[in-house]
C-alpha cells in the first residue's frame, strides 16, 4: 500500500480515520489472503477473500482520496491481473485435457501435488483455483469501484453537471480535481 | 412460410417440454437420488424395503451422503463446500468468475476511463 503523500491538506476525513485506516489496511489484506490460501481448509475461499481484499482498497480510497488510491492500483494493472486470474483458472482446466483427462480434472490428473490431507499445500488444483478466483474477485471489486467513481469525470457528466438531479458530495471528488 | 416454420418449432419444443414436466418425479419423494439413493454395487441381494434400519444407514448413498463420505478422498480438501464448488461443480465456479470478468468488461466498455 502506498503511503499517501500528496494533497495532504485536502483530506476531508479526520486524522483518526486516516490513522486507523493506515493501521488496518495491511491486516485486512492479510486476512483476505489467509481466507484465499486456506480456501480448501476453512470456510471461505476465493470469492470471500477476494471481496475482503477489494474492501481494503475501497476503505483506503474513502479514508484518503480517490487519486491516492488510484495511484496504488492503476487501471492497467488491475485489468491485467483480472485477466491473469481468469486465465489461471482456465489453464488449470486445460492442463487436465493435455494430460489426457477431462477438463478441470483434479485428483486423477495430479496437476498439483495432493499433499498431506489437511495441510496448506494439499487438495491439488483447488489451491491454485482459489488463488485465481481470489485474484479475479479482488481486482474486479477494486476496479469497478474506481470506474464508477471516475464516471463523474466523463464528458456527459461535465456537460450536464448542472442538469443532473442530484449532487454527489462524497469523497471530495469535485473539489479535489479541477474537472 | 416464415411464420409457419417458427410455429412448428414452437409447437414441437413446447410439447416436448410439457411432456417432460408431466413426467417429473413427484416432489419430496424419498427415493429420489438427491434425497436417498442406495449403493447397489455393494449390496445387491436385498432391496431397500427388505433392509433393516442399520443396513439402510450403512448402504444409503444419496448425493449429500456421497459428498459427506467421499469428498476428502476424491478431492483432498478438508472443507466440503470448497470440494463441491471448486471440484465437483468446477464448471459452475468457472462461469461465475467469467461472469464477474464480463461485468467488468461491460462496465469499462460503457463508462470507460481516461488513461490512468
Amino acid at each position: 500500500m502506498i503511503t499517501p503523500k500528496k494533497n495532504k491538506e485536502k483530506y476531508k476525513t479526520s486524522i483518526i480515520v486516516q490513522l486507523v485506516t493506515r493501521m488496518m489496511c495491511p491486516f485486512i489484506i492479510m486476512f483476505g489472503v489467509f481466507l484465499i490460501v486456506h480456501g480448501h481448509l476453512t470456510p471461505g475461499g476465493g470469492f470471500q477473500g477476494g471481496v475482503i481484499i477489494g474492501a481494503s482498497f475501497i476503505l483506503f480510497a474513502m479514508a484518503f482520496n480517490r487519486q491516492d488510491g488510484r495511484d496504488a492500483v492503476p487501471s492497467f494493472t488491475l485489468k491485467c491481473l483480472a485477466s491473469i486470474g481468469v486465465y489461471l483458472y482456465i489453464s488449470i482446466g486445460l492442463v487436465g485435457i493435455f494430460l489426457g483427462y477431462h477438463f478441470l480434472t483434479n485428483k486423477a490428473a495430479a496437476i498439483a501435488p495432493m499433499g498431506m490431507f489437511g495441510e496448506l499445500l494439499s487438495g491439488g488444483a483447488l489451491f491454485w483455483i482459489n488463488l485465481g478466483v481470489g485474484l479475479t474477485v479482488a481486482v474486479i471489486c477494486t476496479e469497478l469501484f474506481y470506474v464508477f467513481l471516475e464516471e463523474e469525470r466523463s464528458p456527459y457528466y461535465l456537460e450536464n453537471k448542472k442538469k443532473l438531479p442530484y449532487q454527489r458530495r462524497w469523497l471530495d471528488v469535485d473539489k479535489d480535481d479541477s474537472v | 412460410m416464415k411464420k409457419f416454420v417458427p410455429a412448428i418449432l414452437f409447437t414441437v419444443f413446447a410439447f416436448s417440454m410439457i411432456v417432460v414436466i408431466l413426467r417429473f418425479a413427484p416432489i419430496g419423494d424419498p427415493h429420489l437420488p438427491g434425497y436417498a439413493g442406495f449403493d447397489h454395487s455393494e449390496n445387491t441381494e436385498k432391496e431397500v424395503w427388505e433392509m433393516t434400519k442399520e443396513e439402510v444407514v450403512q448402504y444409503a448413498d444419496s448425493v449429500a451422503l456421497h459428498y459427506n463420505r467421499h469428498s476428502p478422498g476424491d478431492t483432498g480438501a478438508l472443507d466440503i463446500i470448497t470440494a463441491i464448488i471448486f471440484d465437483y461443480r468446477a464448471y459452475d465456479t468457472l462461469i461465475e468468475a467469467t461472469v464477474l470478468f464480463t461485468a467488468m468488461i461491460g462496465v469499462l466498455s460503457i463508462i470507460g476511463t481516461k488513461k490512468n
